[in-house]
């Protein structure tokens, strides 16, 4: 299944702020379910990669101490027109990606 | 297909497997790689030593940490960590010092990107974060208590 990722870039004198909402569980696979007494199993996005016109400028870890369905700003100095791409992988090995060009 | 590409493709990937079997590229190495030690790390100290090989940070007023004075759900703790008045950060850490597993994510930037880092964190009690910077050899960090009520009574 792939997961779902919405990100807006927005260019203020030569910055790209990207932001990006996922929208994950965030599992730790250490919270119980009381209706079973067994954990819910880990689904954990581990790592997530920014790239802008196919140059990778952040790569990111994450833990289960990120919130779920992840919310991520970074800034990139880059111009309209350039091509931005997020990717994430989580541990299951689901993968999501959105690209967009920046205005 | 074209007949010249597929043979290309075919040979591309098929270099790429017996490279992985004869243990040259571990499997978690080709789909991503994820720091386990650090991020299973109980200790602030640890979690530091297994990122940056080092726990000694420095406070430092170029790394600016934006957190909530109190956060009435700790689940949603929104934290900003800018050093992006610094040039040459390397990697931006975020630590919740109390929970768990107090390593809460790590950002490496490569060439454009700037050293400035915002995101929602769970928080499980009140607590200090910490966003740490590293530039060149030297470690910067910034701390901030962040109160979480629990129940939200807001008191």
């Amino acid at each position: 299944m792939s997961i779902n990722i919405r990100t807006r870039g927005q260019v203020r004198g030569g910055v790209a702020e990207i932001k990006s909402l996922i929208r994950h569980p965030m599992e730790s696979g250490a919270r119980m379910d009381q209706s079973t007494g067994k954990p819910f199993p880990m689904k954990l996005i581990q790592n997530v990669d920014v790239s802008v016109n196919g140059n990778r400028v952040v790569d990111a870890q994450w833990s289960a101490n990120v919130s779920t369905n992840p919310y991520m700003h970074v800034n990139v100095a880059a111009n309209s027109g350039d091509e931005v791409t997020i990717n994430v992988v989580d541990n299951t090995g689901d993968k999501g990606s959105d690209t967009f060009t920046l205005r | 297909m074209k007949r010249r590409s597929f043979l290309k493709a075919t040979l591309a990937t098929g270099a790429a497997s017996v490279a992985v079997s004869a243990g040259l590229l571990t499997p978690s190495k080709v789909l991503a790689s994820w720091n386990k030690q650090a991020f299973e790390a109980s200790t602030v100290d640890a979690a530091l030593n297994g990122v940056f090989g080092s726990a000694n940070a420095a406070s430092s007023d170029d790394v600016k940490l934006t957190a909530p004075a109190i956060a009435e759900n700790g689940a949603v703790t929104p934290i900003t960590v800018d050093a992006s008045g610094i040039d040459g950060v390397e990697s931006i850490v975020i630590i919740a010092t109390d929970n768990p597993n107090p390593l809460v994510c790590e950002y490496k930037f490569h060439g454009a990107a700037q050293g400035f880092v915002s995101t929602r964190i769970r928080m499980g009690s009140t607590q200090t974060v910490m966003g740490i910077a590293k530039v060149g050899d030297n470690l910067l960090k910034a701390e901030q208590e962040v109160r979480v009520t629990i129940g939200g009574c807001g008191g």
